[in-house]
């Protein structure tokens, strides 16, 4: 009986079960497959702070509508968008990806030294709604500080959803990362 | 309590006179490390229910475990609707803004994050701050989020329905205007140059201006001695001998950022020079604990001492002109301390480099008297320590004293009969016997304030008053520089909260314009750009707008009020002043509990004041500290504990203003209140409404007349009480000490008592020395340093070692110790148990400047601001258990009548050999790989072993949740009935949660908490750096404390940076490192504290 509860804690429990799926339900069925997969909207149009600031972000409604008051502004499914536009109330998301208010992540920091957004989020393109895609527990962050060569890929590679990060590459991109001089910042950068 | 008949116990340092007498309740608290343990202070709950209660919890977890443990619970993203533009989410914008206080702007700039203002701090562009903010300003921002604060428009008690368009308030804002001269305008004294434009609108109503704290003494003072109103603004950076009478100019003055700067320009001893500052007074100041020279005066004889130094000067050298003055004043020569004679030929030998000045509280004619001694020694001049601001204020202004007075009687004569209170809480603050409560009643009032308070109640209408967050506004700072304040949030209350500026719009404006409309045709009627408004929002002032300053000499005529310095005999026993607190000012932050949980920067009381008196008043009373005392002024008796501060003058009792806004110590129909009879029909539930301030000390207001504030003192006759009053203070918690029973091997150290090693190592955790000592043996420090590393157990003699490892790193940037740091077991002197740590990158590391620490708190309120450090409340610091991260330690020496002061900022020391790691059962606490000694408050199970095992004392434990208000905003959220209870109730639950820094986690019950060297500031700095491609400069990082101290005396940086401030600082031969013996190896250094008195003889 004993073991079977430390069994039961110690797999039943962990991040990878319990956390990978979650898949709440969006005040708007929002499509990252149609957005992104089919029109091809880059992450950055709509999550504009991933690259400077801490969190990513997640749109303001007037994003939105900068295509919505054109495309099918009358859909129903819009509805929720309309009115917090013409309001100013804000939408209420459900947050997916939840890390423990302790940890201090900071999305500039990995998005401008070679983790792409598909690392974490998993193939958002093909995603109809937004699930978890990766378990983000501190074992699994450990995983890649631990050993980065085989998850960073090229910058100009980093929203790309199809790349498959390789270590070969990835040395490469760490040791141009590494070492940084004022000079080659330019190059390093972008 | 202290009984010091046994006189001296030999200490050379003290922190208490507990502790100076080694009473048996001071060798208890220490005995005891951790006396906030002790079973008898922790209350109530026997071990037997605790564990019932225990059991029924763990059940309740069990049941929402098997439900809740799935996830975290659920998480909203609210995004903006529209996103204003250039926002950058999570990253706090800086806007330059301004605080107004008692007339003055205090030039700050606010972080407002996401919307939310959580952070403020000076204005590095601003002559008036440089970069450093005060207490007061530091802690306004949690005043913003004050959940007792006024939110609608009251009549009678009672919110109105519709606000600002109720009918019978539009009634009678109309009715005001239409009164004309029977208006009387009650305001605050005010800089601003829009609210001075409005009050020109007003049309015939009558203006009356008050504050119970000002420099209007001083006006009238230099009125009288130059013909026309001038504000002395002193170059403390080009003076070398300050004589200060009653001028606590680092502190509680409205120019303490730029003086405390200036002052300690002259106290770093670069040069081989120091000034040199000669106090007197009768209480003790945070200037008096910071001079070479402190003469105790007691109140009613500092004008004859100043009279005394002028004749002494006129003997020295009749050629100064001060013959007449000597003459009028001859009744002056044998008053006060004989010292002034030296204090003269110190003036003498630095004529045209030193000032004379005095405080508010004194008499006009000492102001005058001291400028003309100015005058005399040439410091008056251009480019020179003493100048006068042409602040062409109005002459004919009555002094505030006046103006109060003069509306009662108004009031009473019913010339007056509409009063309009904008701002402030004259009924609680007005003098003792001015009764403006009683004159107020029956009339049409209108009171404009934060919170619902004394003035409020006597009145019919209140308002809420806007936050300076909250409101456009303008005002000048102490050198005449235009200022602008700009709100970062709209008004937190229901009914929109108003400026003073604004409500003279609303009575006295065709339309009611707001405030920005204003403030910036204020600023543009001169014709300026909309470009230069843009830059003034910008930088928060404009540049180059500083009243002119003008050297004149003093007009004939001006000696008159002169006789009056010599003291009458008037009748009582004590002198008894009124001084402005260092933590609530005159009142207006009682409700701050940052600033109430302060530790006086000297009496360190928290949350209270008291009676102060020097040991030999309270001898020859027969009383002890928290003993209660009756003191009695013109007939009014004020019943408070006496509290005995070395140092404070023979016949001097000195009150702290502000406290005393109790409804329990004081029974309804005190007069506390002044609760006009059957005006206004308040509930308890009203009075009560300021959480905080209720129950704090006692109202020094009830006895302080309209006389005593002209004279600076009042006579009073003191006895003793009844009974006691407990009082928490700080001063002897936390005391550094080691185990005095040394015993290491088979040597056992003999000491002769316990104290004498404590007093031994007290010498070596505060180093200091004279100037003239330094320069004859530039090298005492770092040799003694060298010395005291050798152990008391450890008597092999190794003077021949260089000291590199002591925990010094000489030159060696980029490893560990000074042999390198590779993995070894430190040097063979101090050979260290555990393995050296090793660095590639960064390593900081603190410098503090004893020298030019004034101790006047401002970093504690800043650290407690950025890293969300809890408040405890006043039993639970009686406990010992408060919870700030950086402390001052404050510590006396010699006479116990004339005590010397020294101040150390105590913070973690970031232990290289850290004896809190080595301890921690569960690694929550752990060298990071830039030498932080960071905390894992998720791992800490609260065993609290790295506490008893800290030398230095700096961790601190969560006994109970201090930040609840967290858990009932969260609760409130989720319970959909509850949240909808309260907010029709319209109580403000939980917006205290607002001023949360985001980037730093709130801990929890029963976990450690320490400073982290603002460790979230350093890793933005080091992302924000990595995001721009470049290496991290010195400079980039500052921690708060370091951030906001006035005189640069905390510095911050990386060790490894052999060029850094930091690494020099470390490496000057001041610097020493505390408890060397012990090998702990800190990292942060302090500089010896020097001290220039005058040579013997």
């Amino acid at each position: 009986m004993g073991a079977y509860v430390v069994l039961l804690v110690t797999f039943g429990a962990s991040p990878r079960n319990i956390a990978v799926g979650y898949m709440p339900e969006q005040p708007v069925p929002y499509s990252h497959r149609l957005h992104v997969g089919e029109l091809g909207l880059d992450c950055r149009y709509c999550h504009t702070n991933a690259e400077v600031g801490a969190k990513a972000g997640v749109p303001p409604t007037s994003t939105c509508m900068n295509c919505h008051t054109k495309v099918r502004p009358d859909s129903d499914k819009l509805a929720p968008l309309k009115e917090s536009y013409e309001k100013g109330t804000p939408m209420e998301w459900v947050k997916v990806h939840d890390l423990g208010d302790y940890a201090y992540f900071n999305h500039s920091a990995h998005v401008r030294r070679g983790v792409g957004c598909a690392t974490c989020h998993g193939r958002i393109d093909t995603m109809e709604e937004v699930f978890q895609d990766q378990p983000l527990s501190m074992g699994w962050c450990l995983d890649c500080h631990r050993n980065p060569e085989p998850n960073v890929r090229p910058l100009d590679k980093i929203t790309d959803m199809t790349y498959q990060p390789n270590a070969e590459e990835g040395r490469e991109v760490l040791r141009q990362l590494r070492g940084w001089t004022p000079e080659n910042r330019e190059r390093k950068i972008r | 309590m202290p009984q010091i008949d046994t006189e001296s116990t030999g200490k050379e340092y003290w922190r208490s006179l507990d502790d100076l007498a080694d009473t048996p309740e001071f060798q208890r608290f220490v005995a005891k490390e951790f006396p906030q343990l002790t079973p008898e202070l922790v209350s109530t709950t026997s071990r037997r229910s605790f564990l019932k209660i225990m059991g029924a919890s763990f059940a309740l977890a069990g049941m929402a475990g098997a439900t809740g443990c799935i996830r975290w619970p659920e998480e909203k993203i609210v995004p903006f609707a529209k996103r204003p533009a250039d926002t950058v989410l999570g990253r706090p914008v800086m806007y330059a803004t301004s605080m107004e206080l008692g007339g003055v702007a205090q030039p700050v700039l606010a972080a407002s994050m996401d919307g939310r203002p959580i952070k403020i701090e000076g204005n590095p562009e601003h002559p008036q701050s440089m970069g450093a903010a005060t207490s007061y300003a530091q802690a306004s921002v949690l005043d913003l989020y004050d959940p007792d604060r006024s939110r609608s428009i009251l009549l009678e008690g009672q919110p109105v329905d519709g606000g600002w368009q109720n009918a019978d308030f539009v009634a009678f804002l109309q009715s005001v205007r239409a009164a004309g001269s029977r208006v009387a305008v009650l305001a605050e004294a005010s800089s601003s140059p829009s609210f001075a434009r409005l009050r020109a609108k007003t049309g015939a109503a009558r203006w009356y201006e008050y504050e119970p704290l000002s420099d209007d003494n001083e006006r009238m003072g230099l009125q009288g001695a130059f013909g026309k109103p001038l504000r002395p603004q002193y170059s403390f950076d080009k003076a070398k001998v300050i004589v200060s009478f009653d001028g606590d100019f680092l502190l509680s003055h409205p120019a303490s950022l730029r003086y405390s700067r200036d002052f300690a320009k002259g106290r770093v001893a670069t040069g081989g020079a120091m000034n040199r500052l000669h106090v007197v007074e009768a209480t003790h100041s945070l200037t008096g604990t910071n001079a070479d020279h402190r003469y105790p005066v007691t109140a009613s004889k500092i004008p004859a001492t100043l009279g005394r130094l002028a004749i002494e000067l006129n003997k020295l050298d009749s050629s100064l002109g001060l013959g007449p003055v000597a003459q009028i004043a001859a009744g002056c020569a044998n008053e006060g301390p004989a010292a002034m004679a030296d204090v003269a030929k110190d003036l003498l030998a630095n004529r045209g480099e030193s000032i004379v000045l005095a405080g508010p509280a004194q008499p006009a004619a000492v102001h005058a008297l001291a400028h003309f001694i100015n005058s005399a020694l040439g410091n008056s001049k251009a480019n020179g320590p003493v100048g006068y601001a042409e602040t062409g204020d109005d002459v004919a202004r009555p002094s505030h004293v006046d103006a109060i007075r003069q509306l009662v009687a108004d009031l009473a004569s019913g010339a007056v009969d509409t009063v309009m209170i904008l701002g402030g809480n004259p009924v609680y603050n007005s003098p003792a016997d001015v009764d403006l409560a009683a004159a107020l009643q029956g009339k049409a009032t209108l009171h404009l304030g934060y919170h619902v308070d004394e003035t409020s109640q006597a009145c019919r209408w209140h308002v809420p008053r806007a936050h300076y967050l909250e409101a456009w506004g303008d005002a000048r700072s102490y050198d005449g520089t235009y200022t602008v304040s700009q709100p970062l949030i709209l008004p937190m209350t229901y009914d929109r909260a108003k400026t003073p500026t604004e409500i003279l719009s609303v009575l006295f404006e065709d339309k009611a314009r707001s405030a920005e409309e204003i403030v910036k045709e204020t600023f543009t009627a001169g014709g300026a750009s909309d470009d230069a408004w843009q830059k003034v929002l910008h930088d928060g002032f404009a540049a180059n707008t500083s009243w002119r300053i003008v050297h004149p000499r003093p007009t004939n005529g001006w000696t008159g009020g002169l006789a009056s310095l010599v003291p009458s005999a008037g009748s009582g026993t004590h002198d008894v002043i009124f001084t402005q607190d260092y933590k609530v000012h005159d009142g207006r932050f009682a409700n701050n509990g940052w600033l109430q949980e302060l530790p006086d920067p000297v009496t360190k009381i928290t949350w209270d004041n008291a009676a102060l008196m020097g040991l030999a008043t309270a001898k020859a009373m027969g009383v002890n500290s928290m003993d209660m005392i009756e003191v009695t002024v013109a007939g009014q008796t004020l019943e408070l504990p006496a509290y005995v501060l070395p140092g404070i003058a023979q016949g001097t009792i000195a009150i702290a203003l502000g406290y005393g806004r109790s409804t329990e110590a004081h029974p309804a129909g005190d007069p506390v209140f002044r609760r006009p009879a059957g005006l206004v029909s308040y509930n308890a539930q009203v009075v009560e409404r300021l959480k905080v301030a209720t129950g704090t000390g006692f109202n020094g207001y009830l006895i302080r007349t309209a006389d005593s504030m002209n004279k600076g003192s009042a006579r009073a006759a003191v006895a003793a009480g009844s009974g006691t009053y407990r009082i928490a203070t700080t001063q002897d918690h936390h005391l550094i000490e080691l185990e005095a029973d040394v015993s290491f091997g088979d040597k056992k150290e003999d000491f002769s008592s316990p104290g004498e090693e404590i007093q031994r190592r007290q010498t070596d955790i505060l180093a200091r020395g004279t100037l003239a000592k330094f320069l004859e043996d530039p090298q005492h420090f770092v040799s003694s340093v060298k010395k005291r590393s050798d152990m008391p157990w450890d008597h092999h003699g190794h003077d021949d070692h260089s000291h590199d490892g002591h925990g010094d790193e000489h030159g060696h940037g980029g490893h560990g110790d000074g042999h390198g740091g590779h993995g070894g077991h430190g040097d063979e002197q101090n050979l260290s148990l555990w393995e050296e740590h090793e660095y590639k990158g960064h390593r900081w590391g603190m410098s503090i400047d004893l020298s030019t620490c004034t101790g006047c708190s401002a970093c504690v309120v800043a650290c407690q601001a950025e890293n969300n450090i809890g408040v405890v409340g006043k039993d639970e610091v009686y406990r010992g258990r408060e919870m700030h991260w950086i402390r001052i330690d404050r510590y006396f020496s010699g006479d116990v009548e004339t005590p010397e002061v020294a101040h150390q900022p105590m913070n973690c020391q970031q232990c290289e050999n850290a004896p809190c790691e080595s301890v921690c059962p569960v690694a929550a606490t752990v060298h990071s790989e830039e030498g932080l000694n960071d905390m894992v408050y998720n791992r800490c199970i609260g065993t609290r072993y790295c506490s008893n095992n800290c030398p230095f004392k700096v961790r601190r434990f969560n006994y109970f949740n201090n930040h609840r208000v967290v858990d009932d905003q969260q609760n409130l959220l989720s319970d959909q009935r509850e949240f909808e209870k309260v907010a029709a109730s319209g109580e403000f639950v939980g917006s205290e949660a607002m001023v949360y820094n985001s980037d730093v986690t709130i801990r929890h019950r029963g976990v450690m908490e320490k400073c982290t060297y603002c460790v979230q500031r350093i890793q933005n700095a080091k992302i924000d750096a990595k995001n721009e491609g470049r290496q991290l400069k010195d400079g980039d990082v500052v921690p708060a404390c370091a951030q906001t101290c006035p005189t640069d005396a905390i510095v911050f940086g990386d060790l490894s940076d052999k060029n850094s401030r930091v690494a020099k600082f470390q490496h000057d031969n001041r610097a020493y490192k505390l408890l060397p013996e012990i090998n702990v190896k800190p990292r942060n250094s302090y500089q010896a504290k020097l001290k220039n008195p005058m040579e013997q003889g």
